[in-house]
């Protein structure tokens, strides 16, 4: 399964994380410091796979930011990388055009699309058309939730 | 209001940290004070807002915990909005430590049951995230409930956190698993698929319980569409053919058709995973695979080199002999920059390598050294050690050539393996003899560059000039140049290096010396001949003329034997400053030698003394085989079954005793209060006693147990104890304590024992306790670390799903489900659960009728649920 999801800038700012497995704070932040610290000194012709500890670190560089994903030894490189691309597609669906400055502005939206496509660490939903669909009805709920919030 | 309009919100924060990039700690700083205030705000969307601006914090890795009940406030708000904001935050912030998990068990079983999709998609996300034991326990069945609910998107997310919670509560498992596999029949796709997720995860881990499923799962292999979905199902059977060789045969055909027409590259590695690991037995699908990987090898892409090497890792260690094509396309890939493939491919080539093309590999590999960098250089050597060393240095049939590549590799700059090669010349300079004299000359090049002693100062090198001064010492017979190597040993560098080296070298300064004095000096005329043929073209020029006279001779040799103690008196004084005693010791040893023979004139007496001290040099250390000690017949008299000492018995004995003496345990408080003369059995007896108390005791509180076993608190309460027998005790302190240690010992080990048989028992006892028990229970986490109930758990899911339902097991029913779970009491059915296999198997009913029974129980009971959840409750209450 997936452990953990990581999104970061080439500088090493965190732009979202998703921990699926029970780990502190101080530990998410020493995992996160030295992965970080290996992936953004690898060059960009080497493979998206790292062996690190008795995970596999696979991460793919989209613009300006990392998307990194944790996973247990058996999993599936390509899908992993596929997954992640599929995460990378429904952001850019969800944001239209999506760059790192969405990310930023709006994590917590950016959370949605996650967690509409990993859940517990497993790919939840692989059609992007229903993921579109869902995430527009997603929107436009919160949206209304919204308008009536102001209202009231 | 007031804070409400001159608040930051989440955007203004946020470029209020991109535009303060210089002192953004400080900007941070003052957020957080902000955010404390907000925090306490009455308004709700004050309140909001300020949480979700510290869960954007606490993502940057600052700490939230402090907000927990905030938290908590804002996810049991009303609107959808506000409450989103709670959860992300609780995802993100709650773990198994934080104190207010307690509070949100209502609140997420009111979402679950809610009829709105998205507050039942944001709890099952938010559980997911959070979940711990007491969560699964008590939420467990409106998960379950959930599966049954009429939208798919639901089914779909309710699965994935059935598997959440199993991994927390694995005694959850064996109830919802029929439901679960029910929904592999779902008309809806991805509610199927997500299934098949969550059998992966499970079948991955534990497979020899899902044996049965297989037929299941070939069904859903066959009319699969969807390629995700696919691909867990190769895993599947990667986990079962190896534990069920007949399913291979099942498995080619759809096997080679997905690989003949599948243009996904992720499912057709997953199709050469599931090939190496259960199906190497047919050929024909093994030589497809190794086809397709030889693409994945060749490939330009270095992901799919990288997965290409990964397989081929796997292969090695399975059909070796299939993949030697691949090992040239192996040694290439070492010059690729990819470090990643590289390990790899060395991971390949360390396997392949054979007895024939040993020494072309070693070469091929030492040749990327030079251009390596340091990492990489260590990687490579390290690799030849291994390759080389393996199985006793089975490959290795040239060992000249072998130590003179171990020679190399410790020239190799910056290297961290100098034990493990000063480990391997040793090894083999002591194994095989024919082998000594190569290995003399081998470290003889080492012993004598300046350089290699300079790279022994810093780094491991200097192991490897230690085991060379050693072999130097040891078999100084071979030594073809004393005087050189004598110079050699004393070069000044050598004090830079580490203190047990100098010793070492002082050590074989001495033996090189008695050596070489004796060869000279007490050569009978019969070994004359030989020796000066061996010595003769290489040693002292003055030899020649020395068979002329005899008297001469002697005096020549003496001459020589002075000139060398001279040369080493001149130098050894520079160990004198060395702090080490040892070094400093075996200085004065060396002195007092050579000043012992600077006082004899006669050459016999420096014949005398040499002999002697050669004597005691030259005794060679020997390999001893594994099966020596079996040779040594045992001597009548020895005893090693009866314990030397009462105390000492070893624990299958005292198990044994344990068992026996349940009954004598009774008499217990007799033997201790006449413990004068206590025989071995008594205390024995006493140690039974001793057990069975500590057996109680460990099914209430083990961990407590522990703790104050080895905590000063236990130790004074089996003092005072102690104390007690010591009155009537004339045996004095000795004895009394040497009686009263073992039960400490014992008990220890008993308490592992009943563990094992008393955790079902134990565990139900905490669930009851539950509320009381809190306090200790927390205490416990912070002293065991959070992660043990998790390494508990995974072994607890290792349980056979299929088995029919035991008593006291349920289908989770909503609210029934906690309160009759622990009302079954103390009944032991935990071991019960490990039926074997075959006795459900035999009649197990193929996958349909299963299914067909099931289903009616599932119906039955989401109609109970619909109708009667409340009565229910009450009615498992009473």
């Amino acid at each position: 399964m997936i452990e953990f999801i990581l999104l970061v800038n080439r500088q090493g700012k965190v732009r979202l994380t998703r921990w699926y497995t029970t780990t502190s704070q101080k530990e998410r932040a020493k995992i996160t410091r030295q992965i970080v610290s290996q992936i953004t000194h690898r060059g960009s012709k080497l493979c998206n796979v790292l062996e690190w500890q008795d995970k596999k670190i696979i991460y793919r560089k989209y613009a300006s930011l990392y998307f990194i994903a944790g996973v247990s030894g058996y999993e599936n490189e390509l899908s992993i990388l596929e997954a992640l691309h599929h995460f990378v597609e429904s952001l850019d669906k969800y944001f239209g055009n999506v760059c790192e400055l969405d990310l930023i502005y709006n994590f917590h939206k950016a959370y949605f699309v996650l967690d509409e496509v990993f859940l517990g660490g497993v790919l939840l939903e692989t059609s992007a058309n229903v993921m579109e669909k869902k995430l527009e009805a997603q929107e436009r709920m919160m949206e209304a939730a919204k308008a009536g919030l102001i209202d009231s | 209001m007031g804070i409400s309009l001159f608040q930051k919100s989440l955007r203004d924060m946020i470029s209020g940290m991109r535009s303060n990039r210089n002192n953004e700690e400080k900007y941070i700083q003052k957020s957080m004070e902000d955010i404390k205030k907000e925090l306490k705000s009455t308004d709700m969307k004050v309140k909001t807002v300020a949480l979700q601006k510290l869960t954007y914090l606490n993502m940057l890795g600052f700490d939230m915990s402090w907000a927990a009940f905030h938290v908590v406030e804002v996810m049991s708000t009303p609107k959808l909005l506000h409450k989103v904001v709670g959860y992300q935050a609780a995802a993100q912030s709650f773990n198994e430590g934080t104190d207010v998990m307690l509070l949100i068990t209502n609140l997420l079983k009111k979402d679950l049951i809610s009829t709105n999709p998205t507050e039942r998609s944001i709890g099952l996300d938010c559980l997911s995230n959070i979940v711990t034991l007491d969560l699964a326990r008590d939420l467990i069945a409106d998960v379950y409930g959930l599966l049954s609910s009429s939208s798919a998107p639901c089914r779909k997310r309710s699965a994935l956190v059935l598997y959440c919670c199993f991994l927390k509560y694995p005694d959850a498992l064996r109830p919802c698993f029929k439901g679960l596999v029910e929904h592999l029949d779902d008309h809806e796709q991805s509610v199927v698929c997500s299934v098949v997720s969550v059998l992966c995860e499970l079948v991955i881990k534990h497979p020899h319980n899902y044996l049965e499923m297989a037929p299941l799962f070939y069904r859903l292999l066959l009319n699969s569409t969807n390629n995700w979905m696919t691909m867990k199902l190769l895993k599947i059977f990667g986990a079962l053919t190896p534990l069920e060789p007949r399913l291979t045969k099942k498995i080619v055909e759809p096997l080679k058709n997905i690989m003949s027409s599948t243009m996904a590259k992720s499912l057709l590695f997953d199709c050469i995973t599931t090939v190496c690991s259960g199906m190497t037995s047919n050929e024909e699908i093994v030589e497809m695979a190794l086809g397709h990987l030889k693409d994945f090898v060749l490939d330009s892409d270095p992901n799919l080199k990288y997965l290409g090497f990964k397989a081929l890792e796997q292969f090695v260690k399975h059909i070796p002999e299939t993949v030697l094509r691949f090992g040239n396309a192996a040694l290439m890939c070492l010059s690729t920059a990819d470090p990643t493939i590289r390990s790899s491919a060395l991971r390949v080539i360390s396997g392949l390598v054979s007895k024939k093309d040993l020494k072309e590999v070693i070469v091929r590999v030492l040749e990327h050294i030079p251009s390596a960098d340091t990492a990489y250089r260590n990687e490579l050597s390290e690799v030849v050690l291994s390759i080389c060393c393996r199985d006793k240095y089975s490959l290795v049939s040239d060992f000249s050539w072998y130590l003179n590549i171990l020679v190399e590799l410790a020239r190799v700059p910056g290297s961290v393996h100098g034990k493990t090669i000063a480990f391997q010349i040793t090894d083999i300079a002591c194994r095989v003899e024919a082998m000594r004299d190569d290995a003399v000359q081998a470290v003889r090049s080492l012993l004598i560059d300046p350089f290699v002693v300079e790279m022994g100062k810093s780094g491991s090198i200097g192991e490897v000039l230690k085991a060379t001064a050693w072999i130097t010492g040891e078999y100084a017979s071979f030594v073809e140049h004393p005087k050189e190597t004598i110079e050699a040993l004393l070069q000044p560098g050598i004090l830079k290096l580490p203190c047990s080296v100098q010793a070492m070298y002082i050590q074989a300064i001495l033996k090189v010396f008695v050596h070489i004095t004796n060869d000279l000096v007490c050569d009978d005329d019969a070994d004359e001949a030989s020796q000066s043929e061996k010595d003769g073209s290489t040693w002292v020029e003055g030899e020649d003329d020395a068979e002329e006279d005899n008297g001469d001779e002697e005096l020549d040799k003496l001459g020589v034997v002075n000139e060398l103690s001279d040369l080493i008196l001149a130098h050894v004084d520079q160990y004198s400053d060395t702090p080490d005693p040892e070094v400093v010791e075996r200085m004065s040893q060396l002195k007092a030698v050579l000043d012992l023979q600077k006082g004899m004139d006669d050459i016999k007496d420096v014949k005398d003394l040499f002999s002697k001290l050669h004597g005691i040099i030259s005794e060679e250390l020997q390999p001893i085989s594994g099966k020596a000690q079996k040779k040594v017949p045992l001597p009548e008299d020895l005893q090693v079954i009866d314990p030397i000492m009462e105390e000492f018995f070893d624990e299958e004995f005292d198990l044994q005793q344990a068992e026996e003496d349940v009954e004598v345990a009774d008499n217990q408080a007799a033997s201790v209060t006449s413990s004068r003369g206590m025989d071995a059995a008594q205390a024995l007896t006493e140690a039974t006693e001793e057990q069975k108390k500590f057996a109680d005791e460990t099914a209430k509180n083990q961990l407590k147990q522990h703790r104050e076993k080895h905590g000063v608190f236990y130790l004074s309460s089996d003092d005072k104890q102690g104390a007690g027998d010591m009155g009537e005790d004339d045996g004095g302190e000795v004895e009394n304590v040497s009686v009263q240690e073992p039960p400490v010992d014992v008990s220890e080990d008993s308490a592992t024992k009943v563990d094992a048989l008393t955790s079902y028992r134990r565990k139900k006892k905490k669930k009851k306790k539950q509320p009381t028990d809190l306090v200790v229970k927390q205490d416990e986490d912070v002293n065991e670390g959070v992660d043990s109930p998790v390494k508990i758990n995974k072994n607890a899911l290792d349980v056979n799903p299929l088995a029919p339902l035991e008593d006291g097991e349920e289908l989770p029913s909503v609210e029934a489900y906690p309160t009759s779970y622990s009302n079954e009491g103390d009944m032991p059915t935990y071991e019960t659960s490990y039926e074997p296999v075959h006795s459900q198997n035999t009649e197990a009913p193929p996958a349909e009728k299963q299914k067909h029974k099931s289903r009616r129980r599932r119906k039955h009971k989401s109609r109970k649920e619909k109708e009667g959840a409340p009565q229910e409750a009450t009615a498992a209450e009473t």
